[in-house]
């Protein structure tokens, strides 16, 4: 016969296994963050913060980010909402002209350049919220785009390589937001190792595997079915700028 | 006056693979998949000789199995009677811990589409990028399964069928009530001989989308999945290892799949991904660590145009 304290191993080997891959698996996304973040500092290139002047692409734009979505009209009760969701994503980097430290310089993109931008910048391509409705009312649903433009006139940091050329183009500083990538990371490793410690000890209280108070067990369960969705959403939040999603409800006007 | 079977109308009237509540005779499997794993889970919680190595592998085993059973009960429900079907899913819920109704869209709508409206799988292969094939293995339902659940909800609050949410609620009522009923009665027994096998199907279901789909090239329209053609597996599994024909045909029923699978499957699909057994497969690449890819060309635009025709042909039917 299995005895409790048997299963109760078992168990708690499973519950590691998985504490251990959750923290393994954010530990990889800090050291790729780490790897990037290198690259900022690689010697001949340089982070420079200008503003836009000019961008080579139609209407002197600088940078693009296009975001392909499919929205769907939401059916619960409330505002007629769309609620949309990210499909195809894009950008394109033209490059052009930007001012830093008070002079004009061109500055010409690498084919491979990367642009980051924060998701909050996007404008939805359908404006007409009725026609959008319609569509979003379908099973199809309604087809859209969040496109980000940077222009003249705004800020930008630019890494630039020894030949002067840009490989990363940003509206936010990127250093600030490995940062706070590799943060929210640790935090959800520090978080990880310390409730699944917690939860182990009060497993282990003497008698093991016996009697145990309602609030012990509420917590152990409680931990052990939330640290997944967690990690993801804190996984997801560590992203980098151009790998957010963007989504997004759209409420009739 | 008694009438004998023979003489029974409506029985005479039925085609021969149905039964008079089932469409296929063949489903009293997978209604004995779900009972005997009833059977085991609540022997195990009440019957202490019945807690044993044996019984403890069975329940690991058939709550897979349960898990399977939802996936073919989600496609084409095994019942005549509308209602059944629905009781059904909620029984398939507490087995699994998760609500049946889930499947809907994440395995019928978005899985089924891969990625080719330009939204990614919830379960996409590559959602765990650990270079150790094994870890992948064991870390991929800990992504997998928030994915899909964050997805469910989100689908949820946009579907047009009116009593999804209904039937979707009544299943998790049942499915985490049940256990919560258990847990409070008798802690210990409960979670280990009734929630960790409901965990184990649960997140099993989920592994199988990365073994299945782990180095195939999704955009193809044959070399998409992994088969598992050994008889034995198939028997137990209800056909699952018939994968390639079930992604291009999902309206077919599990029972004939691996006729089709022969007829048109084999000598389109390339080779390497039939396999005879997956236990081997499982050992030679999570455990010894021999991935392969298999890349076959984009498809993905005919893939779409041919599902979009048979979409239109279907609405003018």
């Amino acid at each position: 016969m299995l005895s409790l304290p048997w299963m109760g191993l078992f168990a708690l080997a499973a519950f590691w296994v998985n504490v251990l891959l959750i923290a393994l698996a954010a530990w990889k996304s800090v050291q790729a963050l780490c790897l990037r973040a290198r690259e900022l500092q690689r010697p001949g290139e340089s982070l420079v913060e200008a503003k836009v002047e000019r961008g080579e692409g139609e209407d002197g734009v600088f940078a693009r980010r296009t975001t392909e979505q499919v929205g769907r009209a939401l059916t619960l009760k409330g505002p007629s909402r769309i609620l949309f969701v990210d499909a195809k994503d894009g950008h394109e980097v033209f490059g052009g002209t930007v001012r830093v430290n008070g002079a004009s310089k061109d500055v010409p993109v690498k084919p491979e350049a990367a642009y980051w931008t924060a998701a909050s910048r996007g404008v939805r391509t359908a404006t007409d919220f009725e026609a959008a409705w319609t569509e979003a009312s379908t099973s199809r649903g309604v087809r859209t785009a969040s496109v980000d433009v940077l222009r003249p006139g705004e800020d930008v940091w630019l890494l630039l390589d020894a030949a002067g050329s840009a490989t990363l183009v940003a509206t936010m500083d990127p250093r600030a937001e490995i940062t706070r990538g590799v943060r929210t990371l640790g935090l959800l490793v520090l978080l990880t190792f310390l409730g699944a410690g917690i939860v182990t000890a009060l497993m282990l209280v003497p008698p093991v595997f016996g009697p145990t108070s309602t609030r012990d067990r509420v917590l152990a369960l409680t931990f052990f079915l939330a640290i997944q969705p967690i990690a993801v959403e804190m996984q997801d939040r560590a992203r980098l700028p151009n790998e957010r999603l963007i989504g997004g409800l759209w409420t009739r006007p | 006056m008694q009438t004998t079977r023979s003489e029974d109308p409506r029985r005479n009237a039925m085609p021969r693979n149905e039964t008079l509540l089932l469409h296929h005779r063949a489903d009293r499997r997978q209604i004995g998949i779900a009972a005997f794993y009833w059977f085991l889970l609540f022997g195990m919680y009440f019957e202490h000789r019945m807690r044993n190595v044996l019984c403890v592998a069975l329940a690991f085993a058939f709550a897979f199995l349960n898990s399977v059973v939802i996936h073919n009960h989600m496609h084409k429900g095994i019942f005549k009677s509308r209602r059944l079907n629905r009781f059904f899913r909620i029984v398939l819920s507490f087995g699994s811990l998760y609500p049946a109704s889930a499947n809907i869209a994440s395995h019928n709508i978005v899985h089924h589409h891969f990625d080719d409206d330009g939204q990614p799988d919830w379960a996409a292969p590559g959602i765990s990028s650990f270079r150790t094939p094994l870890l992948n293995l064991l870390h991929f339902p800990n992504v997998a399964g928030p994915n899909t659940f964050r997805g469910v909800t989100r689908w949820a609050s946009t579907t047009r069928q009116a009593d999804f949410r209904g039937q979707y609620l009544a299943e998790q009522a049942f499915a985490f009530g049940l256990t919560g009923l258990l847990l409070p009665c008798d802690f210990w027994p409960a979670l280990f001989f009734v929630v960790l096998p409901q965990l184990w199907g649960a997140r099993g279901i989920l592994r199988i989308n990365l073994i299945q789909h782990d180095g195939c090239d999704t955009s193809s329209e044959w070399n998409h999945s992994r088969n598992f053609v050994g008889r034995g597996f198939n028997w137990l599994m209800c056909n699952n290892g018939f994968h390639t024909i079930h992604h291009n045909r999902a309206a077919l029923h599990w029972s004939v799949l691996a006729d089709v699978h022969a007829r048109e499957c084999v000598g389109r699909v390339d080779a390497r991904l039939d396999e005879t057994s997956m236990i081997g497969y499982l050992l030679r690449v999570f455990l010894r660590g021999e991935r392969e890819a298999v890349k076959a060309g984009s498809e993905v635009a005919d893939r779409v145009e041919r599902r979009e025709a048979a979409e239109l042909l279907a609405k003018m039917e």
